[in-house]
């Protein structure tokens, strides 16, 4: 018993830190520019899956595809938001539905060119092997993107609070038409979000491909993760995220080994999100802003 | 006197109400003017239209020799248009130095201007503001003539020539709101601003303003010295309500 309660506190640990990653951006994006970003799918299969392109489609070394991947994806979320986002930021419906498009459109590129048969395999594993952690076994790959995730967080805090930039990007969380008379140019910072919120994404999906099974409609995996974590810290709130992260960690890793019952896993953590809603339906957060 | 402002015919509409309608005005460099009418009778809309809130109808605003009719709200900040509101909106989690430290880094372009800079110059503000020692103090903590105050102080750290300011006395006692409106008269004196003050006290425009614009259901019904528009019988009849512009 004492094992499995010490395996459970590790995977809280380890699976909190990597549902940071994945859901960072999404709350970012909720939290400043105010939309439910379904497309947010596509950059886990477009991480993967354009590194993969320019690796073994193209290949080139691992590094320079990386490099050109985060480039790519960066440009492409330029696109995304002066083509769908810019031009419709009155008309929420539309937005919603251009962005959901574009997540299945990627799903759908990536199953044409890469099946779940052309195993798609990233060499992105820094320290191979495992090592014991207590009496449980861990990847040490693990390790790390657990501890990029804590590191990547705790960036963005110090960035969101000590710098210009920041500080601009959580007064328009407040208020977006006082930021504007206070002379922010908010288009350029909505565009530098939409780019940012890129980089956990890339951490996330770089360090995880050599240990979880990739496929292109991996996707709506990390999503459904993004939206339940995001829902429950109060949408777009990092504080919120982070405790959010760490108690669908908690229930994740309860239910595959206090109950071990894996698949059961998403079903806890929807339940647990629905009841912590109905207690209070605003989430975890006390504001409806980013920190 | 040298013309900051000219606003020429400007009308707006939402849906089927017309709430501002054919409206010019102008406003020289050092003056102080004040802007008053019932409630709804489009005062804070033609703010909105001149600060960049609202697209413009019809009609256009000139600023300091500049069309800026279409220009984005930022820049209009950057020219040195800003305001304060009626209804206080305050940044809710951040502090009254993190408010103000916003308009020092971004209402104007400034050359190398570091995220400490911008902190020692809102210290200067919130000085002038009265809030040095609230400068720790979240927004959503402040009482509601603090705010005022640090609306004051956001705004003035804009560098604004022109300051829009939003009937600065509603919901405050009579001691805060005279504290209030000597605070605006010491800004416009310390840095130079002109000012186009929207309120309801005309004992306060009768003081403070050196002309009065009038609007009422979107039209400008009057305009002139402080005093002539006090007597005014039509717009002292506006006011009691029997009036149809």
């Amino acid at each position: 018993m004492l094992t499995t309660i010490e395996t459970t506190l590790i995977y809280t640990v380890l699976l909190g830190s990597l549902y940071l990653l994945v859901s960072l951006g999404f709350s970012l994006i909720c939290g400043v520019l105010r939309i439910f970003h379904l497309g947010y799918a596509y950059l886990f299969v477009a991480t993967i899956y354009l590194t993969w392109f320019f690796y073994h489609t193209l290949s080139l070394p691992l590094a320079v595809a990386i490099i050109l991947m985060v480039i790519l994806q960066a440009l492409i979320s330029i696109a995304i938001y002066y083509g769908i986002i810019a031009r419709y930021l009155k008309q929420e419906e539309i937005i919603i539905t251009g962005l959901l498009l574009i997540a299945l459109i990627a799903d759908q590129v990536a199953n044409r060119f890469y099946p779940i048969q052309a195993a798609v395999y990233l060499p992105t594993t820094i320290i191979p092997g495992s090592i014991a952690v207590g009496s449980t076994n861990i990847a040490i790959q693990l390790i790390i993107a657990a501890a990029l995730g804590i590191i990547v967080t705790a960036l963005f805090v110090l960035f969101f609070l000590k710098t210009k930039t920041g500080l601009a990007v959580r007064a328009i969380s407040y208020d977006l038409n006082t930021s504007k008379i206070m002379g922010i140019r908010v288009e350029q910072i909505y565009m530098f979000v939409m780019v940012l919120t890129i980089l956990p994404v890339i951490v996330a999906m770089l360090m995880i491909a050599p240990v979880w099974a990739v496929d292109p409609t991996m996707g709506w995996g990390y999503m459904y993760t993004a939206i339940l974590v995001s829902v429950m810290g109060g949408l777009g709130n990092i504080r919120g995220t982070i405790i959010a992260s760490y108690i669908i960690g908690f229930v994740h890793a309860f239910a595959s080994f206090v109950v071990a019952e894996p698949r059961l896993m998403n079903l806890a953590a929807l339940i647990v999100v629905v009841i912590m809603l109905i207690i209070r339906p605003q989430g975890i957060a006390k504001t409806e802003s980013l920190w | 006197m040298s013309e900051i402002l000219r606003v020429n015919n400007v009308s707006k509409h939402f849906g089927g109400l017309m709430a501002v309608s054919d409206v010019s005005l102008s406003i020289n460099a050092g003056e102080t003017v004040g802007l008053m009418g019932p409630n709804g009778a489009g005062k804070t809309t033609l703010v909105n239209m001149i600060t960049g809130k609202y697209d413009v109808d019809a009609g256009d605003v000139q600023f300091m020799g500049h069309d800026i009719t279409k220009m984005p709200t930022y820049q209009r900040c950057h020219l040195g248009i800003s305001r304060t509101y009626q209804i206080p909106r305050p940044f809710p989690e951040l502090t009254a130095i993190g408010s103000v430290a916003v308009s020092a880094l971004h209402g104007k372009k400034r050359q190398n201007q570091s995220f400490e800079d911008a902190l020692t110059d809102a210290t200067h503000y919130l000085e002038f503001c009265g809030l040095f020692s609230k400068r720790n103090v979240l927004g959503k903590d402040l009482t509601l003539y603090e705010l005022r105050s640090l609306e004051l102080a956001r705004a003035l750290a804009t560098t604004p020539k022109l300051l829009f300011v939003d009937e600065v006395m509603a919901g405050l006692n009579p001691g805060e709101a005279m504290k209030a409106v000597r605070l605006i008269e010491r800004a416009k004196e310390e840095f130079g601003v002109t000012i186009l003050w929207i309120e309801h006290v005309m004992a306060v425009l009768m003081k403070a303003a050196q002309r009065v614009v009038v609007l009422h259901y979107g039209k400008k019904i009057a305009e002139g010295l402080p005093q002539d528009i006090a007597n005014d019988p039509f717009v002292i009849e506006c006011y009691l309500g029997s009036c149809h512009a």
